[in-house]
């Protein structure tokens, strides 16, 4: 076993694919940082809103006011010198911090795919993605090289593995597929898509969707690695992906998800990429005289950047199932359901109002949610626990200085929908939310779901 | 390689073109007709309430001047009943507020209360107030007119003061003028162009014409009717009652008036009734029948109907003055806030689920 570890950690693959992915990532976070900036978006979600709700532990991590558009462009910067290559460790560790720190600003903003840039970009750190093709190699050739180690190229892999196969996981349960939810509630809504419109009101449609989906994402990482069916999978990544892209509001991630696919291909491929860019740009011939073997590098540094690899890679495997330790349904009370490939489950939404009690002057009243939230964050407020605790702390701070009150009791008054269902009442009405502690332990004060999903 | 991906591509696509075509016949086809259901809303409800309340506010117009001009008992009382039907064709056309209403906060510069009386006494003094400031709008609208015809006294007292002293009656006209000027404005341009575009923006998008209007109604539902009509003179939000905060507080015993039109109004969109003669149009209740959408094992178009229905019949056996509810028998006002805040949660969170309607203002990405 060690003996084979050691034999595939001495392997070395050529450097075209990961020089490419290199370039294809750095265009794609500068394109989406672009687009998210023209939206608005930096003023709407991290400059209007007046409270920002945390990630737990990370309550420190807040928007900068008009500062924080220097850490978009900074973000933005970074990824064109992933792209070309230019002072690449640094570029990538600066890329990583400041979308992280981003992406921690609010979680109202919280999505899936941005979490995999997170993870994808803290990965990118540790592989010598600088060594082919880039300003860095040109500029100091002893660090050029034609070849880098295997593994390097494994683990992008290994992550787009494991992302699409516990989507796939997620999506065995009986809502996705034996009552085509949320799909069955979200299609329709399109009805007006040229050609498929009214299609996708048909019954048949819904399941057909879900249960392709599920199968999808379950088989789609073995039939990208399997070389026979590559290009039979890649082009079913495109599909899937456009097709998402035209269902759904999902901004740029189809095409970085069909982007990072090209990673299963070929050398030969990639080098026809790298030849395609080099005649556009016109960019000077590469060194012919590039050193064949990687072994150059720092072993104890190799180590090193193995040791995280692999821990990452190991992390990615579990945190998607810490929910085990919740008891209840993880649609309804979604403790654990972030940070795990769990993507377009449910159609979820609520209504959800405080209420104030004062018991030193006898009063009781309710708050008026969007003195305080956006729009944005009043719904995502609505049905999500943990946004739903932080905020009732947030208004008893709130109205105990502004007003000079003492103690206060919160309530909230909740309901929420899930998957084409009534709505139910969601939090427990009599428990008084500025007692309650936020953290990883079980929140006992969300009342029990009246339904059965069954499913992992 | 690209050229074998593009012919598989359109394969697929093709396939699938086909098989809709065979198995499209056995599938239900009667689509619910969306852009018919918008053509209902504009032609035989917006319009003619839009037309109804014009009519309105220039007959309010002229009753003003002619009081201004002369003021005299019988004037007034004339004047009275004119701003009380005015102000009761207002609630008919007050969620709309989508298109030139929108533009131009018809709402704002209509109906703001609690008005500021302070404000409009230091304001009429001065011949040039600027009534198109945001800052203005609780010194006009149907409020401030309230308080001119009915909280400087009783009539003969506000016949008096308009007598001795004209800057009343000529703030008095310009805003029954400016009520007509905005209300005119918003009639023309939903007849000359904003009609068609309106029943022409047919998507789902956020910006759609149906998501716009169900997300008004919601909106209005929620925070005009349930919230500024009811909870906030009950002190929902205040923790004691605030009587001095219902709509039409000087005229006093018109609180449940309005609410009750308001109310009638919220349902008659719902149900799709038209404005003149109640006839039947699709509407978000035959919408959410045709979707099959059921709530408990009752229909959801049902259940809001019914909670619409038990909202009414406790506030049509209360006083007509919702000042007087809140200031003796506040729990009353409560209760009525409860059932309105149940449709709020049938209306917000179940409709909006099964019409996948997105809650406004929301542009950003999901996943």
């Amino acid at each position: 076993m060690i003996e084979k570890l050691k034999y595939y950690f001495a392997q070395s693959a050529k450097a075209e694919p990961l020089a490419a992915f290199r370039i294809f990532f750095g265009i794609m976070m500068f394109s989406s940082i672009l687009r998210f900036w023209s939206m608005g978006w930096i003023e709407k979600l991290y400059l209007q809103p007046q409270f920002h709700f945390s990630f737990y532990g990370f309550e420190w991590v807040k928007p900068l006011g008009v500062y924080t558009y220097l850490i978009f462009f900074i973000c933005a910067l970074s990824a064109v010198l992933i792209a070309l290559g230019l002072w690449y460790r640094l570029a990538i560790s600066i890329f990583w911090l400041s979308f992280t720190y981003i992406e921690l600003m609010d979680k109202t903003t919280y999505l899936n795919h941005y979490y995999f840039i997170s993870v994808l970009s803290f990965l990118l750190l540790f592989l010598p993605a600088q060594r082919y093709f880039s300003v860095d190699a040109y500029r100091r050739p002893q660090i050029a090289s034609k070849l880098i180690p295997r593994h390097s190229i494994d683990a992008i892999k290994a992550l787009l593995f494991i992302v699409y196969f516990y989507a796939g996981l997620a999506k065995i349960n009986s809502d996705w597929l034996l009552e085509a939810q949320p799909l069955a509630t979200w299609l329709p809504g399109k009805y007006d898509l040229a050609l498929i419109g009214s299609l996708l009101e048909q019954t048949w449609l819904h399941y057909t969707f879900s249960w392709g989906g599920m199968l999808y994402d379950l088989s789609i990482p073995f039939l990208l690695l399997y070389k026979p069916t590559r290009n039979f999978a890649f082009a079913l990544v495109v599909i899937f992906h456009v097709l998402t892209r035209i269902l759904f509001p999902i901004g740029m991630f189809p095409y970085i998800m069909i982007v990072s696919a090209l990673i299963f291909f070929d050398a030969s491929f990639h080098q026809r990429i790298l030849k395609f860019i080099q005649n556009i740009f016109r960019l000077p011939s590469l060194p012919t005289h590039l050193p064949t073997s990687d072994k150059q590098q720092n072993r104890a540094f190799e180590k090193v950047q193995i040791g995280f690899i692999t821990l990452l890679l190991i992390s990615q495997l579990l945190i998607p199932w810490r929910h085990l330790f919740y008891p209840g349904e993880l649609f309804w009370h979604e403790q654990g359901f972030r940070f795990s490939w769990r993507v377009m489950l449910m159609e979820k939404a609520g209504y959800t109002n405080f209420k104030i009690h004062d018991p030193q002057r006898g009063e009781t009243f309710l708050v008026d949610n969007q003195q305080f939230l956006s729009a944005f964050q009043e719904k995502q407020m609505s049905f999500q626990p943990d946004f739903i605790l932080e905020y009732a702390h947030f208004l008893e701070d709130h109205f105990c200085s502004s007003e000079n009150r003492g103690d206060l009791q919160i309530y909230a008054e909740s309901y929420v929908a899930l998957n084409g269902r009534s709505s139910q009442l969601y939090i427990n009405p009599k428990v008084d939310l500025s007692q309650e502690k936020r953290g990883w332990a079980p929140k006992t004060w969300i009342l029990p779901f009246n339904d059965t999903i069954y499913g992992l | 390689m690209m050229g074998r991906f593009l012919s598989l591509f359109l394969m697929l696509s093709m396939s699938f073109a086909c098989s809709n075509e065979k198995s499209g016949d056995s599938q239900k086809q009667d689509d619910f007709d969306r852009s018919a259901m918008l053509v209902h809303w504009a032609d035989d409800y917006i319009l003619p309430a839009y037309q109804n309340y014009n009519q309105e506010v220039i007959d309010l117009n002229d009753a003003a001047n002619k009081f201004s001009n002369a003021p005299s008992l019988n004037l007034h009382a004339n004047l009275h009943a004119q701003f009380v039907k005015a102000y009761t064709a207002w609630q008919w056309v007050s969620f709309l507020e989508i298109g030139p209403a929108e533009a131009n906060s018809l709402r704002n510069f209509s109906n703001i209360y609690p008005t500021s009386a302070t404000e409009i006494e230091q304001a009429l003094v001065n011949a040039n107030y600027n009534l198109s400031l945001p800052s203005t709008f609780n010194e006009q609208g149907f409020p401030a007119i309230d308080y001119l015809l009915s909280g400087l006294g009783d009539a003969s007292t506000t016949v008096n003061q308009f007598r001795n002293n004209t800057d009343y009656g000529r703030y008095l006209s310009a805003l029954t003028e400016r009520l007509e000027a905005m209300s005119s404005q918003v009639l023309n341009i939903w007849q000359s162009s904003y009609r068609n575009e309106f029943i022409s923006n047919t998507g789902s998008s956020a910006t759609a014409s149906t998501n716009k209007l169900i997300n008004d109604f919601i909106y209005h539902f929620e925070r005009e009717l349930r919230a500024g009509k009811v909870g906030i003179p009950a002190g929902v939000f205040s923790g004691s009652p605030l009587a001095q905060n219902v709509e039409a507080y000087y005229s006093d015993s018109l609180s449940q008036t309005l609410f009750m039109e308001s109310l009638n109004a919220h349902r008659a969109f719902f149900k799709g009734s038209g404005f003149l003669n109640g006839a039947a149009g699709n509407s978000l209740e035959q919408y959410l029948n045709y979707l099959n959408i059921e709530n408990q094992g009752e229909l959801l178009s049902a259940k809001i109907s019914n909670q619409m229905a038990a909202a009414e019949s406790l506030a049509k056996v209360l006083p007509t003055s919702f000042s007087s509810v809140a200031a003796n028998s506040n729990q009353d006002l409560l209760a009525l806030y409860d059932e309105l805040q149940k449709a709020v949660v049938l209306l917000k969170v179940d409709m909006l689920q099964a019409l996948n309607v997105r809650v406004d203002y929301i542009d950003a990405d999901g996943d």
